[in-house]
């Protein structure tokens, strides 16, 4: 993320919770606190709650967040926040704490019969992390989503509701079909979905891995046994030492894969045109 | 290879069903899109680019300092040996190293071990040049509570905390100054042998110092068997105390998990260093002060009286004295207002005000002027006290000079825009402290050590912010001292006599190190200023001190034969 994507992220998350800006400017802008985003981020636990316990009028926090420190007017005092900034790394995990569950419908529009309505189908739309890691690791999204009634199963699904009119409430003239898969048959489906294309992946990472781990387990394992038979260091230390340096390897290098969800939705659309 | 074990994350279907049932509460949408586009932004693509450089807007590596780290994380799996030579940054190169595994995800609990006296300046390093939240180690608690932690080996290794730190596991482990793991048969090495560790690197400039047994051990620290057992290594590759056969098989084992970036590589490059002593000569009225100021220092400390007696305080006044009247007069005030109403202490604390108050002249101020005035460009001036700070801007404004003041109290934002400012707008920058690492000064070549600080790690401080990597022109540092002062004392007997100025970065705290003093240097140099009773005992003493430094400074010159054998020789 440049600057320019830092600033939108930010704008857009104090959007999202209506904030209001005390000062904007192109290199700076400052933003009252709303109390939600000030109870994630503020950094004051206690101030929330003597506030709660007297029911108190809270006082707001204001942030100054800097976005580009040579173009600051003098007398600004702010933040500095970029790519790999703790502060930008707490908005994400703010963002992941409460974008992690939603519900939408499609917006459909009215038949020109005053009493046609439209049946809308339920998914359910999971977005995934799959990391591969051994000594180094690397990831891949997937976004994905799983018909409620067929289990048909579609992949960038993320993308496809941006292009789609969604709304957070039924729409007029439009209804809902009961679901057939429960949440847990269909999450079964896509983990099911989301290994078939984990096993489409390079595996050349994980073998190479496993090569680099039996050699070094040889190794250590020589090490030890040679160190023995020389009498180097007393039995039981030694075994010690080697056990404790065979985790270690194994801890290292041995390659596993890690699904995280990102964040999931209940979806109601009308039928795809795919 | 269908058998690599796959996990997913459940823990979530509960509760999203629960939402179904009781229809909510649902989340917002566009917090719901912000959350997907930041683990885009997150996500690792690959195996092998580095990540952690997009993840640092407050840093810029040098390329073979980004090379070192891509080849300690692509190459050797994340445990290596870094034996750069002193000055060109192991310091950068395993915080890269941190940097990358955490944005990574793969190292979340950290143990970095250095000498205490460098514990903070790690913690500062790593919070302001990598944005990594790292904790010096202090209470028992801490071991567990923070997941980066800066402790020393001594500590770490002792008991409440041994038990503690050995017991639970370290994504990665980092040991400063390595060399002394040389001997396996020390507690020291057998602790970091003992830690659980994932990754671990050791960092030295001196991986031999004496045998090639020593570069056996540590790399046997770091994996065990990559070198053999103890006596087919011996077998294989030495012969004799300080001779080495079938060097490059052994070179090329090396290579695998060492790394030695050399100065003489080309890959960096230092321009020259211009030490200037300008020694001043003070106008008869600033004399009589100073000679004046002496004396009440002196009577005070061998005066029988009780009261006001603190010898700390006394030779404070003393230098404050060498460095502006604005500095001392403070102190003169506060001296004065604690001494009892009735004491004759406060008469003669009086009548030193009042000729304080007289002298028109500053000998000092106008020299400094002088210095910037040579040229137009940037200077940097370093003085020890808040008052001359301001008074010097003062003095400079009223030539025409524009300055901007530095102090160690401000926080990091308005250093930053300090230093923007003595960047972009002024001429001065007027320092209180070495302003901390990740504010970079480099271009900026003048330096005015106005007055000098009694410990010398913080002088090599004052250079380190100017005459660093990075600085393309050849630096000037100006040390001003008032002749026959207590100032000119300490400059010549602690500073010439033990060359600190034509040290290397980071050599001091090698010495240091060594030094094993059972106080800090700069307590050492107040103890004998103060216990000295003549000229003569004094300067005896201050030559034994620096005579002490010499000579620990020569034997790690005197191993250089012998490393430099082993330089060419061993070492890939």
């Amino acid at each position: 993320m440049n600057q320019a994507q830092v600033r939108s992220f930010l704008e857009r998350y104090f959007a999202a919770h209506q904030a209001r800006y005390e000062e904007t400017h192109p290199a700076y802008f400052t933003v009252e606190l709303p109390v939600e985003v000030d109870k994630d981020l503020g950094n004051r636990p206690f101030y929330w709650t003597y506030v709660e316990r007297l029911k108190l009028e809270p006082q707001p926090m204001y942030m100054t967040l800097v976005f580009d420190r040579s173009a600051l007017p003098s007398g600004v005092n702010g933040e500095d926040i970029a790519f790999g900034s703790p502060r930008l790394q707490q908005f994400f995990a703010s963002a992941r704490r409460h974008g992690r569950y939603i519900r939408l419908y499609e917006h459909t529009v009215p038949f020109a019969a005053a009493d046609a309505h439209t049946a809308l189908t339920p998914w359910l739309g999971v977005n995934y992390k799959i990391s591969f890691i051994c000594d180094r690791k690397k990831d891949r999204l997937v976004s994905l989503g799983i018909n409620l009634l067929h289990g048909q199963i579609e992949e960038n699904f993320f993308d496809m509701l941006e292009v789609r009119s969604m709304l957070p409430v039924l729409p007029d003239y439009a209804y809902t079909m009961r679901p057939i898969f429960s949440v847990d048959s269909a999450v079964q489906r896509l983990e099911q979905y989301t290994q078939s294309l984990i096993e489409k992946e390079d595996k050349s990472w994980a073998e190479e891995a496993r090569r680099r781990l039996a050699a070094e387990l040889t190794q250590t394992e020589h090490f030890y046994a040679a160190k023995k038979a020389a009498g180097e260091e007393g039995e039981e230390s030694s075994s010690k030492h080697r056990e404790k340096r065979l985790d270690e390897l194994r801890w290292q290098y041995e390659p596993r894969i890690e699904v995280e969800m990102i964040n999931s939705g209940l979806f109601y659309l009308q039928q795809l045109h795919s | 290879m269908t058998d690599i074990p796959i996990t997913f994350q459940r823990d979530w279907i509960d509760s999203f069903k629960t939402r179904m049932q009781q229809d909510g509460p649902w989340h917002h949408r566009e917090l719901y899109r912000l959350a997907w586009e930041a683990a885009r932004a997150c996500a690792i693509g690959d195996f092998n680019e580095l990540q952690c450089l997009r993840h640092l807007p407050y840093l810029t590596p040098l390329p073979h300092q980004i090379e070192t780290a891509q080849k300690v994380i692509c190459d050797m799996h994340g445990r290596a040996l870094l034996a750069d030579e002193v000055g060109l940054g192991k310091t950068i190169e395993a915080g890269l190293i941190l940097k990358e595994y955490m944005v990574r995800g793969l190292v979340q609990k950290a143990l970095i071990l250095v000498p205490a006296s460098l514990v903070v300046q790690w913690v500062r390093e790593l919070s302001s040049k990598f944005a990594i939240p790292a904790a010096a180690q202090r209470k028992e608690y801490m071991w567990t509570q923070y997941d980066v932690i800066v402790a020393s080996i001594d500590t770490a290794k002792r008991p409440p905390h041994r038990e503690i730190v050995l017991n639970q596991p370290y994504d990665l482990v980092i040991v400063d100054e390595a060399h002394k793991l040389k001997n396996k048969h020390t507690k020291n090495y057998q602790f970091i042998q003992e830690l659980k560790k994932k990754y671990c690197l050791l960092l030295t400039a001196t991986p031999i110092q004496n045998e090639l047994d020593e570069l056996y051990n540590l790399i046997t620290l770091l994996k065990p068997g990559h070198l053999g057992q103890s006596t087919q290594f011996q077998e294989s590759y030495v012969q004799g105390k300080r001779q080495v056969k079938n060097n490059e098989t052994l070179k090329q084992e090396l290579k695998k998990i060492m790394v030695r970036n050399r100065r003489a590589d080309g890959k960096v490059e230092f321009t020259a260093r211009h030490v200037i002593t300008v020694p001043i000569e003070l106008s008869s009225e600033e004399r009589a002060l100073y000679d004046q100021v002496t004396r009440f220092v002196q009577d005070r400390y061998h005066s029988d009286e009780e009261g006001y007696k603190n010898p700390l305080a006394l030779i404070t006044l003393q230098r404050e004295i060498c460095s502006s009247r604005d500095a001392a007069f403070m102190t003169l005030v506060n001296m004065h207002n604690r001494a009892p109403e009735s004491s004759p202490l406060r008469q003669s604390i009086r009548e030193l005000i009042e000729t304080l108050k007289q002298v028109t002249t500053h000998r000092k101020a106008e020299k400094v002027l002088e210095i910037i005035k040579e040229s137009d460009d940037k200077v940097i001036i370093f003085t020890e006290y808040r008052a001359t700070q301001e008074y010097l801007q003062y003095i400079l404004a009223q030539h025409g000079i524009t300055s901007v003041l530095f102090r160690g109290g401000f926080k990091r934002g308005k250093k930053d825009w300090m230093s923007q400012l003595f960047e972009h707008r002024a001429q001065v920058l007027i320092a209180t402290e070495a302003g901390g690492e990740g504010i970079n000064l480099q271009f900026c070549n003048r330096l005015i050590n106005y007055d000098m600080p009694w410990n010398p790690m913080r002088v090599e401080q004052r250079i380190g912010r100017v005459h660093r990597l990075g600085q393309t022109r050849d630096v000037y540092i100006y040390n001003l001292a008032t002749r026959g002062t207590i100032e000119e004392k300490i400059l010549h007997l602690l500073y010439e006599k033990i060359n600190l100025f034509e040290m290397v970065i980071g050599e001091l705290d090698t010495i240091i190190d060594r030094l094993h003093l059972n106080k800090s240097l700069e307590k050492s140099v107040i103890d004998i200023l103060l216990s000295s009773k003549s000229e003569g005992e004094l300067a005896i003493k201050m030559d034994n001190l620096s005579q002490v430094i010499q000579s620990v400074r020569q034997s790690m010159e005197s191993i250089q034969p012998a490393s430099d054998s082993w330089e060419g020789a061993v070492l890939p």
